[in-house]
């Protein structure tokens, strides 16, 4: 590898390129999906990517291949050299070349590399099994997986950087679908460690299971203006399509309702939303960014200001800031804005706590379809949920087959209090305690 | 693209531990891509995706490995670990790798890389200023034009060897709108299999200014009201309600394993009586069109819904395995980092009778949904939902004011029984559809329709 980058580091000089760096991402995965107690999927894989940018004419240009031998060289310079030419971007970005110090980040955990695959499958079936031990209505698990990944990120360039990452973890997933006569209702659990003996199979085979049988038979409520508990996991997935919002370059085009919004509230007092890029064992964790900048903590909400956007180093140079080492890259990708690890901070109630103080309200147990019902730029979002009914701050009656709708920076203001229950969501990086949202507007019956 | 003798070693180790059959997909792929944003480049990429993907199955039980090493040795221990993890009693395979011809009805008359990415980046301007000029409310604009080549080579031990090329071309325009301190976009995204002749082909101004449009007649429409009431949906991407309503609960992927509602129901009144429904993956140089699917079958007309009757799932060969039925040329996959499973190709409600404009007048007061974004479906459970990206009330059968932010949900099953008017305007529209084997060009396609009453989510 070490030879490659300098033969193309070498070519690239002589056919005019001044700055250059290689970003390469290797990854091993291991998945395993049971059906009826049997191996359905099994799959492993072992890939690797190379990223290339330049500054040519002083203008950088971008290219990849997953090919990674020689005779991908001139591809990848002539490709860059291509991209370089029409790079019109009067904000160029640059080859950087280091911060004074990075933190070390503690993501790869020697323990799970032990982990057999007999254990992995084994608990697999286990999950399975005590899905469809809960209750005769349990009609089936479609999906029933456990994986595990380990993957290294290295970028080395022509100013002398060279820095590497490497991670690892395992994640299980499980959906079960519960029939009633002509009543199908699905639910699904899954985790993510660093420890593999954290995760148990029972509890999130019925956490799964009882979702699914919960939402049997049951329709919506009547559309209105509700009190609601917004749930950790739902609140998370939101949070995710939102964060784009958060990147100083979606403000500096326009595309994030964020802009001019800076030092001012925009949320209400319990809200503080933190990039933490130091948390072990998170997807979004890691001592530098697809710049190579050293990545940072910040409080990106504080009690309700907005306090900073997220910038990588043109942004920053634009906005006349530094980085906050969000520079996001793949190796297929241009250099990006991205969210390390982003979730709202804790609050002090526990979630029983705050049904107690909403007393009466709906609790928002699931949303869906965020990628066409949620606008990234305004905020607008209506979405299908699920849910349950709260009387005299007791769990009531469950509900679905309901749309929320509303706009995402109103409901910031409309937090009246955060739950202790912090949760990430599936991707790992992106994460939530339960919410007590003064209203919100219900499509049901 | 690999040597049939290496192809033949590589399969044998696939099966060398007792497994029924192997596999192998050879994904070379080349892919460009360039984003204008607020009158410049902003971002621009080239690359080269390169992987082999094998899959061993055994009975029913599959194993799928993947890595980008082009070294034999490589492959082979990949294709070990494979039949490793199969491992029971070895039986002895043997055959022939034949090499199969592939007609090929996706005629590309400019190879995108023979297009210079100056050429290509005039045409983005273009989009860029027809969309940014419209209207004082438009305050920004992206566009985006992708290109990709997708080289394949498909062998397995029952001595298929084919190879196919697959060639997409997209462009994308997007606009924003602002009024009052709210933003609204508006959006238009036509793709083919085609190559460049197809960017040279559309009408850049046209489309800008239909994306612009929608921008600006949303950032003034009031909300849209919530409850129960008929739809009238639009042609063309309007046929996402049927791909997510209908389309995935018809593949074999749910079907097979029983965790579909339209399970046992072949043969069966499953819609209203003016739905028939067709995937067809053999229509020339559609975006969700096919030679070969990525199991090397040759892809198919396949009418789904007859006249209300479900006639047809889509299958893959493992699903059909499976369900005891022959593939449909549906077995499809994003690259080789996915083992092929049941997906749609082009999926619409075929042309019925009526006249649009008779079916807004036959309508007293409903939502007129123009155009559609996307939207999901849980197949097991039959629960879909899709956004209205540019909506309208009709009232008194006349088409009324703008709404935005109108979400439609309901079960498949019952909104295909709802479905009480088909006109005669017949259009597709292209979509990316995402699920287990990844992200696959499919089109989307229906004349407007009128479902009689659906759950619109709303203010």
């Amino acid at each position: 590898m070490k030879q490659l980058i300098a033969k193309l580091f070498e070519q690239g000089r002589l056919m005019g390129f001044t700055d250059m760096e290689v970003l390469t991402n290797t990854n091993e995965s291991f998945e395993v999906k049971i059906y009826e107690q049997q191996i359905d999927s099994y799959k492993v894989t072992d890939s690797r990517g190379m990223g290339f940018r330049g500054v040519y004419d002083n203008k950088m240009g971008y290219s990849y291949t997953e090919k990674l031998s020689e005779d991908s060289i001139d591809i990848l310079l002539e490709d860059a050299r291509q991209n370089a030419i029409i790079n019109d971007n009067p904000d160029q970005d640059v080859i950087f070349e280091g911060s004074k110090e990075y933190k070390k980040v503690e993501n790869w955990f020697p323990a799970l590399e032990k982990v057999t695959v007999e254990e992995k499958i084994r608990f697999t079936k286990d999950m399975e099994r005590f899905a469809l031990s809960v209750d005769s209505r349990i009609k089936s698990c479609p999906y029933c997986v456990f994986g595990s990944s380990s993957g290294s990120t290295a970028m080395v360039n022509s100013k002398g950087l060279d820095l590497s990452d490497k991670g690892n973890a395992v994640f299980c997933y499980i959906s079960v679908l519960a029939q009633d006569g002509q009543d199908y209702s699905s639910g699904v659990a899954f985790d993510f460690s660093s420890d593999f003996s954290e995760l148990n199979p029972e509890n999130l085979a019925k956490e799964a299971a009882e979702k699914a049988l919960s939402y049997l038979g049951v329709g919506p409520v009547p559309t209105g203006t509700y009190k609601a508990v917004m749930l950790n996991d739902a609140s998370a997935d939101i949070l995710g399509a939102v964060s784009s919002c958060f990147s100083a370059r979606a403000v500096q085009k326009g595309m994030s309702f964020l802009k001019g919004k800076l030092g001012t509230k925009v949320a209400s007092e319990a809200v503080t939303i933190v990039d933490d890029p130091f948390l072990p064992g998170m997807s979004g964790t890691g001592s530098f960014d697809g710049e190579g900048v050293a990545t940072k903590y910040k409080e990106v909400i504080k009690d309700g200001v907005l306090k900073t956007y997220l910038h990588n180093l043109k942004t920053a140079k634009i906005d006349k800031t530094e980085s906050t080492g969000n520079a996001g890259r793949s190796y297929k990708s241009n250099i990006g804005v991205t969210p390390t690890n982003m979730y709202f901070a804790k609050g002090n109630k526990t979630f029983d706590q705050l049904l107690e103080t909403m007393d009466e309200g709906i609790v928002i147990t699931e949303v869906s379809a965020l990628h066409s019902g949620f606008n990234d730029i305004s905020g607008d979002f209506s979405l299908p949920a699920k849910g349950y009914t709260v009387k005299n701050g007791k769990k009531d009656k469950y509900f679905r087959q309901i749309t929320i709708s509303g706009n995402y920076f109103k409901m910031l203001t409309d937090i009246t209090e955060v739950g202790d229950d912090l949760k990430f969501a599936t991707d790992g990086k992106i994460g939530s305690p339960s919410l007590l949202i003064s209203e919100i507007s219900v499509a049901g019956a | 693209m690999l040597e049939k003798n290496i192809i033949y070693d590589v399969l044998t180790a696939a099966v060398s531990k007792g497994a029924d059959f192997a596999e192998i997909f050879l994904d070379d792929t080349v892919a460009s891509n360039i984003n204008y944003v607020d009158k410049q480049v902003e971002s621009t990429q080239s690359g080269r995706d390169f992987g082999i993907g094998i899959r061993v199955i055994k009975d029913l039980n599959c194993v799928y490995v993947y890595t980008n090493s082009f070294l034999k040795d490589d492959m082979i221990d990949t294709a070990l670990k494979a039949a490793a993890a199969m491992e029971s009693v070895k039986k002895d395979i043997t055959f022939d790798l034949r090499k199969g011809q592939v007609k090929n009805r996706n005629i590309i008359e400019i190879m995108p890389d023979t297009v210079t990415k100056q050429e290509k980046l005039e045409y983005l301007k273009r989009a860029y200023n027809a969309a940014i000029t419209y209207d004082q409310c438009i305050k920004q604009a992206s566009v985006t034009q992708m290109d990709k080549v997708q080289n394949i080579l498909i062998a397995n031990t029952e001595g298929l060897l084919k190879r196919d090329r697959r060639v997409y071309t997209r462009m994308f325009i997007s606009a924003v709108a602002e009024h009052n301190g709210e933003m609204q976009t508006g959006f238009t995204g036509p793709g083919s299999h085609r190559g460049f002749e197809f960017i040279k082909s559309l009408d850049i101004e046209q489309l800008a200014k239909e994306a612009a449009e929608t921008a600006k007649k949303m950032a003034y429409a009031g909300y849209c009201k919530a409850g129960t009431y008929p739809v009238v949906i639009d042609n063309g991407f309007g046929g996402v309600i049927f791909h997510e309503a209908c389309g995935h609960s018809l593949e074999a992927t749910s079907v097979a394993k029983g965790n579909s509602v339209f399970c046992g129901k072949s043969g069966q009144k499953i819609a209203a009586d003016c739905v028939t429904a067709i995937d067809d993956g053999t229509l020339p140089n559609e975006w969700g069109s096919l030679n070969i699917d990525d199991e090397g079958t040759v892809t198919k007309k396949n009418v789904l819904i007859k006249d209300g009757i479900l006639k047809s799932y889509l299958i893959d060969n493992l699903n059909g395995k499976r369900m005891g039925m022959p593939s449909t040329g549906s077995g499809r996959r994003q690259n080789y980092r996915f083992a092929p499973t049941s997906r749609m190709t082009n999926t619409y409600i075929d042309a019925g009778k009526m006249k649009r404009e008779d079916i807004i007048s036959a309508t007293d007061f409903g939502l007129y949904a123009k155009q559609m974004g996307g939207g999901s479906v849980n197949p097991g459970t039959g629960e879909f939902n899709f956004a209205v990206v540019e909506g309208y009330m009709i009232r008194n059968g006349k088409i009324a004011e703008p709404v935005r932010g109108a979400t439609l949900i309901g079960k498949g099953s019952e909104v295909l029984m709802n479905i009480d008017m088909v006109a005669d305007n017949l259009e597709m529209a292209q979509g990316m559809c995402g699920s287990i084997s990844g992200n696959i060009p499919t089109n989307v396609g229906q004349p407007a329709i009128r479902v009689s009453k659906i759950i619109v989510g709303g203010r």
